[in-house]
């Protein structure tokens, strides 16, 4: 039998368990639950791809939605990345013409499972490249259950990380392809792989940023060659050309600074390419090399300055002057409990891997070392970029953990020079027993990460967070279904043009579950429309109500989680609202009026009489002062404040609530319309005795 | 009278952005009508040997913006910022029933100061920018806050410029070592283990080095919680990755298999930290 047929059949077989690995373990919600949509990006592209398949494409791209960000709308086909909708419709609609009845929903669900197999593919072909096929193999395996991917491609998170990471791994792939067989084929494939990353996220600028990377610093260790120079050069006009048909991209490749650094690189390399050529005809002295090193550098400088300072510190600077950036917790700084959490021990090897991967120079690892620094860098700044670290760190602990299994287990026979291959392991043979303890060691490690991982994935990263589940402590699961409950009885009971107001948070599940025309949704482009809701939470029922009624807002809807101790709710973020509220009428809304003269935040008594009138504490707490959870509380205690309220006779003048769900999780309320008649403040007209006054005028004497 | 008054304080005010007074200062020209203008006070006490660090460094905030109404082109005679010490007014600090510095207050032309005429510093901080703004809702005066240009990041940068082109000028003739494989390992290393034991974080939260438990007197150097951290913390898992990096290059049978001891040793105790700061982890290697 030949080795290499086997030896082919093995890599099939494992790469289709780690793709059946990958898919099963992020199936935990749909198990648990039922087979929806998690979050609340998820249900803006779930509409969107809903719109796809019943109207076509060309009505996607062109949709504008007026049902969102009243009385705005939104330019969906222009704000958007198309590749995730555009993906699932094909899917959808390819499986439809072999009568496959699927119901878009499910495509949606279980799109990201299976392109976490495809992402396994593409990470062993990517490590193969680079190492070799073993290395591969482990990489493929990691990948496919590392708790960091998962994180954002469960079953039910249809959002654009599940295929961007899939498409970054494809292009890595491509691109190194290209450097090293230097053949147009291959980079236009690269091309075609980058186009479909731009339409599938944002993250492509990092692509765009760390591919001139690799071949600026390739120019600078002196490994320029007719290959690079090949790749390089159709990668940049076609990849910028391709680029540019993604209409949310638009124009922006060849005007703001992020793109700059390719454009840079693209006239670097041709500078350079043309001085080699001159050398190549004209006879010139060793000098020459220092010279191009010394033009590279310089020009590197140069536009170094003139491009803006990169994305964290400007991030940072965001963060202290908008205060919706920072109100979301993934812009934050990482602790090394994230990394650890995220990664187990594969963070403790994969700096052995980078540095056999320095050791061993050569033109893809360099791209890969440098992937990893700038990787390492980015998720070290904010945690939601954890994400584009995790696919470097699986293919470098593949490599580390490779390199010792080979060493320890590969035959000391057939090696024919062991000294060269891996200058740092022992030069005699190594005993059995060394070999078997240190086999064995390893292999306890990666079965301990595989559970830790199994752990991870099923206790953080598998809550659907539309349903709410709490376990009795006899294991029984008690389910909160408040928020669907809440949205169908707007679907079923509200008039189909009705609008609903509510924080930022719920506009694209309100907007997709309940099918109602929103004031302001997740999408967060407009702040001065925010503001303007935030106002009207924070302000007395009388200047809410003029908000209101100048928007047109029928219903209004907030999250109250008093009774059931739910930290989530709006009176936790209510702080948020007066901030962004205070951010743009800085007059009339003040933060510190909300706090007591200690500067505490509380709801009881003693908290400020703002707080205690405005709409939100209205809307929050309104019958619930006559409510008693249980014998040991009073009336009126909220459990996620553990404070018993201070205002609790409260009285709605130009709202009456509408629908309360059975946890009181979600309040809906109805905005009453202006009354026919209004009271005029009058007083009672004085009428002062006036003087009797007799016409002493007489009738003509026609008229006796 | 009020003519003398304002002349007084604008003549104070060119020689210093902030006029330093005493009791009877204060008594005279900021209690005492009649008078026209604001004035904003910082009640504080600068002395070595009352040792407030604070006070120090709401100081230089309040020189910041004190300098920048100064020279700006709105500078008219309806503000002034002075400053109050405790050293050389303490009687003013009786009168006004104050026990804690730094206090920045208002005290308007007309009437008396109200409550929002003390600024908020527990909850605010005491940055230019925000007393500028708080200033402007009390008193109607846009001041905006010039900070001096501060050149020492670009002082650095050239001279590290200048000492790495020193540095390669003077050895062009054998510049092997740029080519030294190891160096480049080593600065890849380094650079990794710094962000992945959360230095990033450190320099951005600026976390306390340890807890010190007023209890009990015990100082604990890992955080209670999964969400934050100590720089002690970091500190200590940038040591155990290194360590265990350091155990797995061995040179002989011996030393290997000692590597590898130490290599399941640091991993137990990775865990086991771990473990302290997220509750429910029922996973543990060697170590409980």
């Amino acid at each position: 039998a030949s080795v290499s047929g086997f030896l082919s059949l093995l890599s099939f077989t494992i790469l289709f368990l780690a793709w059946l690995a990958g898919f099963s373990s992020r199936l935990f919600a749909v198990i648990r639950f039922e087979s929806i949509i998690h979050e609340f990006d998820p249900w803006f592209n779930y509409r969107s791809t809903h719109h796809l398949s019943t109207n076509g494409f060309y009505e996607f791209l062109n949709w504008f939605d007026e049902r969102a960000w009243y009385p705005l709308g939104r330019i969906v086909g222009g704000t958007v990345y198309p590749g995730l909708m555009v993906t699932a419709g094909l899917i959808h609609y390819i499986l439809n013409l072999l009568h496959v009845t699927v119901h878009i929903r499910d495509v949606c669900v279980f799109l990201a499972p299976v392109f976490s197999g495809l992402t396994a593919v593409s990470t062993f072909l990517l490590t193969r490249e680079l190492w070799n096929q073993g290395a591969g193999l482990l990489a493929a395996c990691f990948i496919a259950i590392v708790p960091g991917y998962i994180s954002r491609s469960v079953a039910g998170s249809f959002d654009n990380e599940g295929i961007a990471i899939f498409a970054l791994q494809f292009t890595y792939y491509l691109w190194v392809k290209s450097v090293k067989t230097g053949s147009v084929f291959w980079t236009i494939g690269c091309c075609l792989s980058y186009f479909y990353m731009v339409s599938a996220w944002g993250g492509y600028v990092f692509i765009i940023n760390l591919i001139p990377l690799h071949v600026f610093v390739l120019l600078l260790m002196q490994r320029f060659s007719r290959r690079l120079y090949i790749a390089y050069s159709t990668f940049y006009i076609v990849g910028l050309v391709l680029s540019m048909q993604i209409p949310f991209v638009g124009f922006q490749p060849i005007r703001t600074s992020e793109h700059m650094a390719a454009a840079g690189v693209f006239a670097l390399l041709q500078a350079y390419a043309f001085l080699q050529y001159l050398k190549d005809r004209l006879t010139r002295q060793e000098f020459q090399t220092l010279f191009f090193l010394g033009v590279s550098l310089a020009a590197g400088v140069v536009f170094l300055t003139l491009t803006k300072p990169s994305l964290p510190p400007l991030l940072r600077y965001a963060k202290i002057h908008i205060p919706i950036i920072a109100s979301v917790s993934e812009h934050q700084p990482t602790t090394w409990v994230s990394f650890f959490f995220d990664l187990h021990i594969l963070v403790c090897t994969f700096p052995a891997g980078l540095w056999f991967c320095i050791k061993n120079i050569n033109d893809e690892r360099v791209f890969v070392a440098l992937y990893a620094i700038s990787a390492v860098y980015f998720a070290g700044v904010m945690v939601r970029l954890m994400l584009t670290l995790t696919p470097v760190v699986c293919m470098l602990s593949a490599i580390a953990f490779s390199s010792v299994f080979e060493h320890y287990l590969g035959d000391d026979m057939k090696r024919e020079n062991p000294i060269k291959q891996h200058p740092f392991y022992p030069v005699k043979n190594s005993s059995v027993y060394s070999k078997l303890i240190v086999t064995m060691l390893m292999l306890m490690l990666l079965m301990m990460f595989a559970v830790h991982c199994t752990w991870v994935t099923s206790n953080a990263y598998s809550s659907p967070s539309v349903v709410l589940a709490s376990y009795n402590h006899d294991g029984s699961r008690n389910i909160l279904d408040d928020f669907r409950e809440a949205y169908y009885w707007l679907r079923q009971n509200t008039d189909e043009h009705a609008r609903v107001m509510s924080w930022w948070d719920y506009g694209y599940q309100i907007a997709g579950m309940a099918n109602r025309t929103t004031l302001v949704d997740n999408n967060t482009w407009n702040n001065s429309h925010i503001a303007l809701v935030g106002k009207a939470m924070s302000s007395n029922e009388s200047a809410a109500y003029e908000i209101m009624k100048s928007l047109d807002v029928d219903y209004v809807l907030i999250i109250f989680g008093g009774v059931i101790g739910y930290s989530g709710d709006d009176i936790n973020k209510f702080l948020w609202m007066v901030r962004i509220a205070e951010g743009e009428h800085p007059k009339d809304i003040r933060e510190s009026d909300y706090f007591t003269p200690q500067g505490e935040f509380r709801v009881d008594k003693a908290g400020s009489p703002t707080l205690l009138n405005c709409l939100m504490y209205k809307m929050s707490y309104y019958r619930f002062g006559e409510m008693q959870l249980d014998f040991r509380t009073p009336p009126g205690f909220d459990r996620t404040r553990n404070a018993e309220i201070g205002n609790k006779d409260i009285r709605l003048k130009h709202l009456e609530e509408a629908f309360t769900s059975e946890h009181w999780l979600v309040r809906i309320y109805r905005v009453k319309k202006q009354e026919n008649r209004q009271a005029l403040d009058h007083k009672l007209r004085n009428i002062a005795a006036k003087q009797k006054y007799t016409s002493k005028k007489v009738l003509p004497s026609r008229f006796h | 009278m009020l003519a003398e008054k304002v002349e007084q304080m604008m003549e104070w005010s060119s020689r210093r952005s902030v006029i330093r007074m005493n009791g009877d200062k204060f008594r005279r020209f900021v209690k005492a009508p009649p008078r026209n203008y604001s004035v904003i006070v910082m009640f504080t006490a600068l002395q070595p040997q009352r040792q407030c660090s604070v006070c120090r460094q709401a100081n230089e905030e309040y020189q910041v913006l004190a300098n920048s109404w100064r020279y700006s082109s709105a500078f008219s005679n309806k503000l002034f910022f002075t400053v109050v010490d405790y050293d050389e007014g303490a009687d003013v600090f009786q009168q006004l029933n104050m026990n804690s510095a730094p206090t920045f207050m208002h005290f308007p032309a007309k009437g008396k100061p109200k409550r929002a005429d003390t600024f908020d510093l527990q909850r605010i901080g005491f940055a230019s920018e925000q007393l500028a703004k708080w200033i402007a809702d009390r008193t109607d005066v846009q001041i905006r806050v010039f900070r001096p240009p501060n050149y020492s990041g670009t002082i650095a940068l050239a001279l590290l410029v200048s000492l790495v082109g020193g540095l390669l000028y003077l050895r062009r003739n054998n510049l092997e070592f740029i080519y030294n494989k190891t160096g480049w390992a080593m600065a890849a290393l380094c650079v990794v283990f710094a962000m992945t034991s959360g230095q990033m974080w450190n320099h951005i939260r600026g976390p306390p080095y340890a807890h010190k438990n007023p209890q009990n007197g015990q100082v604990s150097y890992i955080h209670g919680s999964s969400q934050a951290q100590f720089v002690a913390e970091s500190h200590i898992i940038l040591l155990l990755s290194i360590l265990s990096h350091k155990t797995s290059f061995c040179t002989s049978l011996f030393i290997c298999l000692v590597g590898l001891g130490l290599v399941v040793f640091f991993f137990s105790f990775l865990l086991s930290i771990f473990r302290s700061k997220y509750h429910g982890y029922p996973y543990s290697f060697l170590i409980k």
